[in-house]
């Protein structure tokens, strides 16, 4: 019997060596690099090896089963083990061959506002990997933003008229109140003559607005800027309405004539915006047009649907007209999850329960000797 | 390394002081109460150690709280704050160990809370940041909170593996260590991992609940994943060794909970400081 603890013990240091030795070498190599070592094949027959060794642990381990705790532990962790395997690319393809669950085991979708598809790619090559029995569409995709800080942005937005090949869009112009800059690669100078954090506007007698007045009330700035490019000089305000986070002003007055007032560049001042606080997908899962199921979900809140969770993933950095969804498949998650519960469970009744209870018998007995004395 | 004038650093830098003197206080009244019943100087050095210690704490909470509301979330998100909250955690759970489990040591306690402070006032930056969005979830305190609780819990049994290693075999009397012996030693090791390695599963299980509530997996590959787990296995070796081999090679099963703890901090620090380890949890810098 000692010699079996003995083999056991050496053999159970050993699995446990070996998976913290490739996990140190996995650390080295990047997530990506970790993954490929764990799920290549000389690996996958020692996860299997693994998870035989622990069935093993039930009929040669002494004492195991008179343990619940240690039983909850190694049942947790084989299934741990199983859910893994099963849910893994091969376990999905050995599915597919044996028993014909043809499930995509992971890929991407990439969704137009006011569109769906059922299409999965792949993550590295783009490539399509399969159809889903359903199809995803999304109706909206928004980012919320933690309030900013700093004083507002000043940028030269230049529209392309029509018949032109496209030029410059968006210019950032780093401005500080009375200096004269230059913008990018154009001839265009702007010097802010007065910047107002809190404005309202200002009207004539006909209601048109002629500038802005400092108001402590407003939320919005304004700014008076002096615009020249070679020979010509523009001096005009740009105003913030109230409530909105930008407010702009057009240099058709320096333009070339025959310039359209709509073809003509603008200068925007924006408020800046801080880090992104979330992403929203608002999605609907569709069959032949009927809405299945509707639900909004941001970072940490997946849709669940139909054997596979939908992630949001990435977006539409230029203009937030679509979203990318990551797929995943949920084969093999619950026998994860069960795993997960059941050694965690193990874990705080084999090292604090059965602990303390043994514990409390030995001073109760220590108590009853002494009595008995 | 600089000392940054924040309200909260400078509460830190008090925090280390009291703990600092506290350490002193408390052993210097194991060292006079050593190998012998405990006389009026033994308690009282002991008495002021613990008014220390409690002065520490109180000042490290308040310095936690203060964070609170200056980031307004629980500050558990990059190491500044991880650190500001191992300091405040070490008094209850010394208070546990002593009470409770019948491990003492706290002159060591007192000198890990001044340590693991140390680098909140000198090292890392104390701007406030915004919560990314993977970290804006339910699991986010408990899976860090329980970390952090095992990490003391471990840190607390390493100090008695280095008691046990340091004192060698032999039985030798005194207090110095909280245990008296190192055989006592190496049974407050055990109990120690008893009580941390079922918090250091819990934190793991979470965190890949997490990541599959996150990013789709519950398993990345992750660097710091790695790390984690390869700290599971150390203790998890640990425990089984002790469980066939029982108390009678302390030296090995010590040198194992070091190993662990050695683990822990390159976990804790190494994964996310050092450049060789970019992963998904480089926001915790």
């Amino acid at each position: 019997m000692r010699r079996m603890r003995a083999i056991g013990l050496w053999v159970t240091l050993a699995a446990v060596g070996t998976l913290a030795a490739l996990s140190v070498v996995g650390t080295f190599r990047g997530a990506e690099g970790a993954r490929t070592l764990f799920t290549s094949e000389p690996l996958a027959f020692f996860w299997i090896l693994l998870a035989a060794f622990l069935v093993a642990c039930f009929f040669f381990g002494t004492g195991l089963l008179r343990s619940p705790g240690l039983v909850a532990m190694h049942v947790g962790s084989i299934l741990i083990l199983v859910g893994a395997m099963w849910g893994s690319d091969k376990g999905h393809s050995v599915a597919e061959k044996l028993l014909g669950w043809k499930k995509i085991p992971h890929g991407y979708m990439m969704i137009r506002e006011g569109a769906a598809t059922d299409e999965v790619a792949d993550e590295a090559t783009g490539e399509p990997v399969g159809s889903l029995k359903f199809q995803v569409g999304l109706k909206d995709f928004r980012i919320e933003y933690y309030p900013a800080k700093g004083p507002w942005e000043l940028w030269f937005e230049m529209l392309v008229p029509p018949g032109h090949a496209p030029q410059m869009g968006w210019v950032p112009i780093e401005w500080k109140e009375g200096e004269e800059v230059s913008v990018g690669r154009t001839a265009l100078r702007v010097r802010v003559v007065k910047y107002l954090p809190g404005a309202r506007p200002v009207r004539g007698e006909a209601g048109e607005i002629t500038g802005a007045a400092p108001d402590s009330r407003s939320r919005t700035p304004a700014m008076e800027v002096e615009v020249a490019v070679r020979d010509r000089e523009f001096r005009g305000w740009i105003i913030v309405p109230q409530g909105e986070d930008r407010g702009s002003l057009s240099l058709a007055p320096i333009m070339p004539k025959d310039l359209s007032k709509e073809a003509a560049p603008n200068l925007w001042l924006v408020q800046p915006r801080g880090m992104p606080k979330d992403y929203f997908s608002d999605l609907a899962v569709l069959r032949g047009g009927e809405v299945l199921a509707e639900k909004t979900i941001e970072v940490n809140h997946p849709l669940h649907w139909g054997g596979y969770h939908f992630y949001q993933y990435d977006y539409d950095h230029e203009r937030g007209e679509y979203t990318v969804l990551s797929v995943r498949s949920d084969s093999g998650l619950y026998a994860v999850y069960a795993g997960f519960v059941l050694l965690v469970a193990g874990t705080f009744v084999r090292f604090w329960f059965e602990r303390a209870r043994a514990g409390w018998r030995r001073r109760r007995s220590d108590g009853v000797q002494a009595d008995a004395r | 390394m600089e000392f940054r004038p924040t309200p909260v650093n400078w509460m830190v830098l008090g925090a280390m002081g009291a703990y600092v003197a506290s350490a002193l206080a408390l052993g210097a009244g194991a060292l006079v109460g050593m190998g012998r019943a405990p006389g009026k100087a033994s308690r009282a050095l002991r008495v002021v150690g613990w008014a220390l210690f409690a002065a520490g704490f109180a000042v490290s909470l308040a310095a936690w709280l203060v964070r609170w509301h200056e980031v307004q979330h629980t500050p558990l998100q990059n190491l500044y704050e991880v650190c500001l909250t191992m300091g405040a955690l070490m008094l209850p759970i010394s208070l546990f160990c002593r009470l409770v489990l019948r491990v003492g040591a706290e002159w060591a306690d007192a000198v890990l809370a001044a340590v693991v402070l140390f680098p909140v006032a000198m090292v890392f930056n104390p701007e406030p940041q915004y919560l990314p969005a993977a970290l804006q979830s339910p699991l986010f305190v408990p899976h860090v909170a329980t970390y952090l609780a095992a990490y003391v819990v471990l840190g607390k049994a390493a100090v008695q593996a280095f008691g046990c290693l340091v004192r060698g075999p032999a039985e030798r009397g005194g207090e110095l260590l909280g245990a008296g012996a190192s055989i006592a030693q190496e049974r407050a090791t055990y109990t120690m991992v008893c009580f941390g390695f079922p918090l250091l599963t819990l934190g793991l299980v979470l965190g890949a609940w997490w990541g599959k509530l996150a990013w789709g997996d519950y398993w990345n590959w992750d660097p710091k994943e790695l790390w984690s787990f390869v700290s599971w296995l150390v203790f998890l070796a640990y425990l089984h060794f002790r469980a066939v081999r029982g108390p009678r090679l302390p030296v090995a099963g010590s040198l194992l909970v070091l190993a662990g703890t050695a683990c822990i901090l390159i976990t804790l620090l190494w994964a996310n400081l050092s450049r060789l380890f970019a992963g998904l949890h480089s926001y915790a810098t």
